[in-house]
């Protein structure tokens, strides 16, 4: 069976299996190890690297990754967007939240591979110029943090849910915020600047 | 971690092509959070890993008159947020009890239904534990505080999801693919106990993918609830989980189906309590002799007697609620 018939157009699989064998240089041995049945049902990749490109903060971003790798890791270790922090690595504290496609995920928790194309906005991507975001100056403005390990996920779930409600109530601030661990318990400085910020940004325009 | 091939089915009859080929290296991935953690800490350690989450009708949520149906490749939020499953208040209840906004952005109804056991030693790689092929469950003389009360031995895992008792308690099939076709089960005879299969937690083969599920048109008298007690309230597994869906009139309970989570290897449907509450009022004393009658056979470990105490004192506030609601 010809390898092209499954690709339909320029897809972005067959853009992966393309890179997969020949920016990597190992296309030899791959196929070799390749010749595993799943080739005839769909499509592979790895377990060498992939070529992905990743739309993080506004800016498109090409990195080779493992299929292996997490989201969490490749934006720190290969783009040194350390904001996303690595604190248990295993979906149970949100320090790694960010947004993916409009929606909080946890980046420690996905492969950096399932995110190709994905518009990905980290911590970093939140200030304009050098203003910071509402929501950072509030955190600022409140104390909400001490060690402030767990800051760039509060503020990337509190940045997500003043984006779908502006104008959130304690209880529902308290809702968004309670995938993210604070092992501080700053947690009542945290509910007050997620307030404090939906003020900010209504009277901001 | 390990390296492994990615696989992207061309088709969702391609996968139990797929596992069948690739027999036990290969592992289904969907939302990941859960088959991730097992990856990283090598409790799985795949060489061909399935991603499910492309396929095409994988993720849809559909309703007619014959009830609703779920693609297992539905993230659990969309499940949350969808209009359709506004019908089942129990349903959604029990999806929004999952994880956390994070996990339930990310994980599916299918993978929260598949999820492998939470005990401390079956998910680190220093215990060979029955469950992964040893010899001893460690739970039974070790820290066994989250672990069964009842349906263990020789495993004593609880089944974690809080969806599944819910399904069951619904009365919803699961779909199921294999290499000789689709098939349907109930939710119920899903799950299977350690004695019945140490290793496993569901009746799927190797070959076998769940694709969907469907939970049948409520009657318009019939209502449902789901309350899960949490050791930590923000986000956490259950200790104990009810789910009831029931009809009441005139203070009356019937068509009564009740199903715990965090108390058994598998979703534990209450057959003895919703016999003993069915066309009663459930006063308290009936609700907590119901319940002393489902859990006469409990035989808790020397940290977690206090669930047989919270199952009984859970089904009474899961019916008062259900009043109420």
């Amino acid at each position: 069976m010809s390898e092209e018939k499954k690709h339909d157009g320029l897809s972005r699989r067959s853009f992966l299996k393309g890179v997969g064998g020949g920016v990597v240089g190992t296309a030899v041995l791959t196929s070799s190890r390749r010749t595993s049945a799943a080739e005839q049902y769909g499509d592979v990749v790895g377990p060498d690297a992939v070529e992905i490109t990743l739309n993080v903060n506004g800016q498109k971003r090409t990195l080779t990754v493992d299929p292996r790798v997490t989201l969490l890791d490749a934006l720190r270790d290969q783009l040194s967007l350390t904001g996303s922090k690595r604190v248990c690595n295993k979906g149970q504290c949100g320090a790694c939240t960010l947004i993916c496609n409009g929606r909080t995920v946890l980046a420690c928790s996905m492969l950096a591979i399932d995110a190709d194309g994905a518009d990905v906005e980290t911590i970093e991507g939140l200030k304009t110029g050098d203003q910071l975001h509402p929501v950072q100056e509030e955190f600022i403005k409140n104390d909400a943090l001490q060690c402030g390990f767990c800051t760039p996920g509060f503020i990337m779930s509190s940045v997500a849910l003043l984006r779908k409600n502006p104008s959130p109530s304690m209880e529902e601030i308290k809702y968004a915020v309670s995938g993210n661990l604070c092992r501080c318990g700053t947690y009542p400085h945290v509910f007050k600047a997620v307030h404090d910020a939906a003020q900010a940004m209504k009277k901001g325009g | 971690m390990k390296p492994f091939q990615y696989v992207y089915p061309k088709d969702i009859k391609a996968v139990p092509k797929i596992l069948a080929e690739a027999g036990q290296t290969a592992l289904l991935y969907a939302g990941g959070t859960d088959a991730l953690a097992r990856m990283k800490e090598g409790v799985s350690q795949p060489d061909v890993v399935v991603n499910l989450k492309e396929i095409s009708g994988f993720s849809l949520i559909r309703s007619d008159k014959k009830g609703l149906s779920i693609g297992a490749g539905t993230l659990l939020a969309d499940v949350v947020e969808s209009e359709e499953a506004q019908d089942y208040p129990g349903l959604v209840e029990a999806v929004k009890a999952v994880g956390t906004i994070q996990l339930r952005n990310m994980g599916t109804i299918g993978g929260n239904l598949c999820q492998r056991p939470r005990c401390w030693y079956y998910r680190s790689a220093r215990f060979d534990c029955l469950r992964k092929g040893g010899e001893t469950c460690f739970a039974i003389y070790g820290d066994n505080k989250y672990h069964c009360i009842i349906g263990g031995n020789p495993c004593f895992i609880v089944h974690p999801s809080d969806v599944a008792p819910m399904l069951i308690a619904l009365d919803a099939t699961i779909e199921i693919l294999g290499l000789k076709g689709s098939r349907w089960v109930k939710a119920e005879e899903f799950y299977v106990t350690p004695q019945q299969d140490p290793y496993n937690e569901t009746i799927l083969k190797s070959d076998e993918v769940v694709t969907s599920v469907h939970i049948p048109a409520q009657a318009k008298s019939l209502k449902s609830h789901y309350v899960k007690f949490r050791e930590r309230d923000s986000f956490d597994f259950a200790m104990v989980s009810v789910a009831i869906v029931a009809s009441i009139s005139d203070n009356t309970l019937s068509n009564v189906r009740i199903a715990y989570g965090g108390v058994a290897p598998k979703p534990w449907r209450a057959t003895r309590a919703e016999k003993a509450l069915e066309g009663t009022n459930a006063t308290e004393q009936q609700i907590l002799d119901a319940a002393t009658g489902e859990f006469a056979q409990a035989e808790p470990l020397e940290q977690n007697e206090y669930k047989v105490i919270m199952a009984k004192n859970l089904l009474k506030r899961a019916i008062r609620e259900l009043r109420q609601g």
